[in-house]
């Protein structure tokens, strides 16, 4: 799967001659025989994460727009919300490299403002229903019996709940504004987290350590924090990033629709509609590709991140996720 | 079977209570006062506040809301939805059965489209595991999955449609042309089912790819192999048999999703459909016909549900009895 262990692989394949050279080059180091057994597991995901080259990709394409996002104040080239009547619906140049809009602002700069409405929806929006789904799903995994039951059930019709035509909605009625749309993304998130909290807990329950444990006395508490949230570290991070991408999504959804963030700010939706008619679609394209490309892009490197945590912490097996 | 079909349809009656239930407080949430919506402001300035709390009573809007919750439910369980207020008191009903046709129409064909190149795709990709064509759709599913529908539709609208000028831009038919189910509707519809489609190509297509990997590695396949079946005898009979009916379920699944994809594509487009009715509804804040799109669309969902599990359970014996 990774190079490196491709290349341990082959080592181990070759003639004697050139193994036992090898041996002896590891006998000679002390530190490089107890190298292996001393990663953590934490340490041999990070390690497998690196040699995702996709994964890695992506991560890095986030940092940069996190951090761009975060100086957004500073690396600004203009003031996104300052309308230049001289300068509007410029094509890409030098100065406006990515353009100017119906009013004269400057693209780039506004694709670096939405940069930080889409994360900061897509982060807190999650942790809102991870929260929901932690509490959901180890009340039921624990529980057991009818609470269970009522409580998988209810996921279950959320599940099925056309949840983005709710989403809309609940945010046409409760008006544009960045808070309630990251409340209304958040509480409709839950059900796949809750179902996976508890089906990691129904299974680590039943595991021969968890009960060894139990039979030496260790209390519920115990059992959660020691036993069972180390183990579901890996699942939780690679839904939580697949959810980062799903949130961001719908946001962009939200504001495309013109319910999301609304004017003078922007967001990477928005700008999508406020450049809507045929007449902008033909003839100043950059005002929709700039921001459509923003959006993809980063949903695109979470998604890659997120198969390349699931490969590093090896949820699913390694033997299907296919590289 | 009929046993698990009598289980299953009873299963849906809780979630249908439950399902009116959130779109009544939904609704209970909205702004504005039914009264001030319902009547002429400039007949409101000659109404005395008598007046108004007859017209309460009349509604039965005097009553706690519990009771109202009630009183709604048996008026819609009869299938009267209320009024739209935007157009002039037509019954909600009325206006989303005219506009239902287009939206089962539009995501029909992408589900059928989806399934068709997605489960394509996917065992292309399995069988030819590592090599260069499956990277290529592996990575060509992740750009499908990540690129919102909207941006999909705008790209094609622009090249397809402004520029190359192959298919028209929006609506259903070529004005004034003939309508029903002909070659210009068909024409019409390329766009905005692959725009909608995307999503699903490639959510199927890496469904089926892990699938057929799991199920080719299974003893039963090895089996077959050892008696000395012909290659294609097992892929037919006993790999994609089994590989890809599970596969019937996720269409279950992904309808919620599908429904918000479709009123993004379908305000794109001008497609005529609920979802259509349902934002330009929103916009001019005509609650009962939004009302009325939340719940069909939710109804569509739990029976599309209940008709694949009765369906799944049906290919699948092993359904039934747990």
């Amino acid at each position: 799967m990774s190079t490196e262990s491709r290349a341990m692989d082959d080592d181990s394949a070759q003639p004697g001659a050139a193994r036992s050279q090898a041996a002896a080059d590891l006998a000679a180091d002390d530190d490089l025989i107890h190298l292996p057994p001393e990663l953590s597991p934490f340490r041999r995901a990070i390690r497998r994460f690196l040699s995702h080259k996709l994964a890695l990709a992506g991560f890095i394409c986030l940092i940069i727009m996190a951090l761009l996002a975060a100086s957004q104040a500073i690396v600004s080239p203009f003031d996104p919300e300052k309308p230049h009547l001289f300068k509007v619906n410029r094509p890409p140049d030098t100065v406006n490299w990515m353009g100017t809009d119906q009013v004269g602002r400057d693209v780039f700069s506004r694709i670096l403002q939405g940069a930080r409405v889409s994360l900061s929806v897509g982060i807190v929006a999650v942790s809102i229903y991870v929260v929901i789904g932690f509490i959901i799903g180890s009340i039921a995994g624990l529980a057991g019996g009818y609470i269970d039951d009522a409580l998988m059930r209810f996921t279950d019709f959320v599940m099925t709940f056309p949840t983005f035509i709710l989403i809309i909605i609940l945010a046409g009625i409760t008006g544009p504004n960045i808070f309630n749309i990251m409340v209304i993304i958040g509480i409709f998130g839950w059900p796949g987290l809750a179902r996976l909290f508890r089906g990691n807990i129904l299974v680590m329950r039943e595991l021969e350590y968890v009960m060894a444990s139990r039979t030496l006395g260790a209390g519920q508490r115990h059992i959660i924090s020691r036993h069972i949230l180390p183990n579901i570290v890996g699942p939780v991070t690679v839904a939580i990033t697949l959810g980062v991408a799903g949130a961001i999504l719908a946001e962009a959804g939200l504001s495309f629709l013109g319910f999301g963030v609304t004017e003078p700010a922007a967001s990477w939706g928005s700008m999508i509609n406020s450049a809507r008619g045929i007449a902008f679609l033909a003839g100043f394209p950059w005002l929709w590709i700039a921001p459509g490309a923003a959006i993809s892009i980063a949903v695109l490197s979470i998604n890659f991140m997120g198969d390349g945590l699931r490969d590093a912490f090896d949820v699913r097996g390694r033997s299907q996720s296919g590289e | 079977m009929t046993q698990y079909i009598i289980r299953r349809v009873l299963i849906s009656i809780p979630l249908m209570f439950l399902l009116s239930l959130t779109s009544f407080i939904v609704f209970q949430l909205a702004p504005g006062d039914p009264i001030q919506a319902l009547i002429d402001p400039e007949e409101m300035l000659y109404m005395g506040p008598h007046d108004i709390e007859e017209l309460l009573k009349e509604y039965g809007l005097d009553k706690p809301v519990p009771v109202q919750y009630f009183l709604w439910l048996k008026e819609a369980i009869q299938g009267n939805l209320g009024y739209s207020i935007q157009t002039h008191n037509v019954p909600v009903l009325e206006l989303i059965i005219d506009r239902l046709p287009p939206t089962i129409s539009l995501m029909t064909a992408t589900v059928a489209v989806g399934l068709a190149l997605g489960l394509l795709f996917g065992v292309i990709s399995a069988l030819y595991q590592y090599s260069r064509l499956d990277y290529t759709l592996t990575i060509s599913a992740f750009f499908m999955l990540s690129v919102p529908e909207f941006f999909f539709a705008l790209m094609g609208m622009f090249i397809f449609a402004v520029t190359l000028g192959w298919f028209p831009t929006f609506g259903m038919w070529t004005p004034g042309g003939e309508t029903g189910i002909n070659w210009d509707l068909l024409h019409h519809a390329v766009l905005p089912v692959f725009a909608l489609a995307m999503n699903d190509i490639a959510g199927l297509m890496r469904y089926a790819r892990a699938s057929v990997l799991d199920t080719i590695s299974a003893d039963f396949v090895t089996t077959a192999r050892a008696k000395g079946l012909s290659e294609r005898l097992i892929l037919w009979k006993h790999v994609f048999r089994n590989a890809l009916i599970p596969i019937v379920t996720l269409i279950g699944l992904r309808l919620p999703v599908l429904f918000g994809g479709a009123l993004i594509v379908e305000t794109i487009f001008r497609w005529p459909g609920i979802g259509l009715l349902g934002y330009t509804a929103l916009l001019q804040r005509d609650y009962p016909v939004i009302m009325g799109v939340l719940i069909i669309s939710s109804v569509i969902t739990l029976a599309a549900n209940l008709l694949t599990d009765i369906a799944y359970a049906w290919v699948d014996p092993r359904v039934r009895h747990t």
